[in-house]
């Protein structure tokens, strides 16, 4: 692997800002897909172009980590915050596959609770990635994923207690939601994880 | 199975009850035996129930004509004590899902039950007003014009226009169409009724499903304007 001769540090901001806003994107596209499915306007393959863009940032980071000498992180962390990031966007990619994958026939309350949570995680996450640099400001933004990611935990339990509350709710419907709600849940808990690496950068650079 | 328990309704010292109960229960499910009609409604309303058994010699106006209205959607099953085919074939044509007579073995008793437990009721077709549904031919049309509806659109409209203008809670138009009970916070009724709303409002106006907030929807229909008695002839 050739290494840069000179060293571009800094371009590592822009791209983590972008798979921020990118995670954000597909989270807003899918709360805007499970609102009204099956009548919406978001498609799947929306959402999937969006997980294809979050694969490119990340390969780009990859990139330019492995040609860098010199990191504004340490390249562990900066491996693992792509990563983290990217899985974001995959858990959502996954959740609104799975809508169609199971030919849903209408959303539900607690779904549509989960993708708010969802956009609110990414939201404060997206912009804890986009102040890298201030840590200050970025750490009041880990607190908020935090937040999200307890009351998302709330609404997937109810709503999985809602699913068995009466058992002659047909078992294919209490399959797909049950694993619908668990792959959003994934979405909000991998927000909390990309926190914690942020965080955790934040606590060496800061 | 879905739901196990069954409501059978009648005296409890009839002795062919009695024997359709021990059937019921040997059969693998639950009895619950009521005999009175508040009883009956509170349980129906309140209680997961798979299918109701009632005699029909005390209770047949109760169930085909206030219960059947008041929990649309639910599995009815009249008991008569003898056979007679013109007594069956009266309680079939006013609703009944399946009659049930003492002169049946268990094993017939169980089939018959099996059969109304596992296939949710098929439609037979409404026509009110100037709405026509053929469920057995999979049509809908309104004032003769064929509405492009899908099936579960077809099963909607015709779940809510078999309640006459009364409304119909979202559970129950979910347990008619869909066949099971509904999960809290499903908005599926409430999606395919949008769905069905944008429809009907533009190939037909005279249909409107209006929103009772808590409970469900209700069918309204205007009657087609009456042709005159005698053709218009408009000259040229």
């Amino acid at each position: 692997m050739r290494l840069a001769v000179v060293p571009r540090p800094a371009q590592f901001f822009p791209l983590f800002t972008a798979a921020g806003e990118n995670a954000l994107a597909a989270a807003r596209l899918m709360e805007a897909r499970v609102r009204n499915f099956p009548e919406t306007d978001v498609a799947q393959a929306d959402v999937k172009a969006l997980e294809s863009e979050g694969d490119d940032l990340t390969r780009e980071i990859i990139q330019l980590l492995n040609t860098q000498y010199v990191t504004p992180f340490d390249r562990e962390d900066i491996y693992e915050l792509a990563r983290c990031v990217d899985d974001v966007v995959d858990h959502i990619e996954h959740a609104s596959d799975l809508l169609s994958l199971y030919r849903v026939e209408g959303p539900m309350e607690q779904a549509k609770e989960q993708a708010r949570v969802l956009v609110g995680a990414t939201e404060s996450l997206s912009a804890a990635l986009g102040l890298l640099r201030e840590p200050q400001s970025a750490r009041e933004h880990l607190v908020v994923v935090k937040r999200f990611e307890d009351e998302g935990d709330r609404i997937v339990r109810d709503a999985i207690a809602a699913l068995f509350e009466d058992e002659g709710v047909s078992p294919l419907f209490v399959i797909r939601w049950k694993d619908i709600f668990e792959a959003l849940e994934q979405a909000i808990d991998a927000c909390e994880t990309a926190s914690h690496v942020v965080g955790n950068i934040l606590v060496k650079n800061g | 199975m879905l739901e196990q328990r069954i409501l059978v309704a009648g005296t409890s010292s009839d002795p062919g009850l009695k024997r359709l109960e021990d059937a019921i229960v040997g059969s693998g499910w639950q009895v619950m035996a009521l005999e009175s009609p508040g009883e009956i409604d509170f349980a129906l309303g309140a209680e997961r129930i798979a299918a109701s058994v009632f005699d029909a010699a005390r209770f047949e106006e109760l169930f085909l004509t206030r219960l059947r209205r008041r929990h649309a959607g639910r599995r009815w099953v009249a008991w008569t004590a003898g056979y007679a085919s013109g007594r069956t074939a009266g309680l079939l044509a006013r609703g009944a899902d399946e009659v049930l007579n003492g002169t049946m073995g268990d094993a017939e008793v169980r089939a018959r039950l099996l059969r109304v437990l596992e296939h949710r009721h098929e439609s037979s077709g409404v026509v009110t007003g100037g709405l026509h549904i053929d469920g057995d031919e999979g049509i809908a049309s309104w004032q003769g014009v064929e509405l492009a509806l899908t099936a579960r659109e077809r099963e909607v409209l015709e779940a809510l226009a078999r309640a006459a203008g009364r409304p119909v809670r979202r559970e129950a138009l979910y347990r008619e169409v869909w066949g099971f009970a509904m999960a809290r916070g499903d908005r599926t009724v409430d999606v395919n009724v949008k769905r069905l709303r944008a429809k009907l409002g533009a190939v037909a106006p005279g249909l409107a499903i209006r929103t009772h907030p808590g409970v469900g929807y209700r069918l309204e229909i205007e009657e087609p304007a009456r042709l005159p008695a005698t053709p218009v002839v408009t000259e040229l």
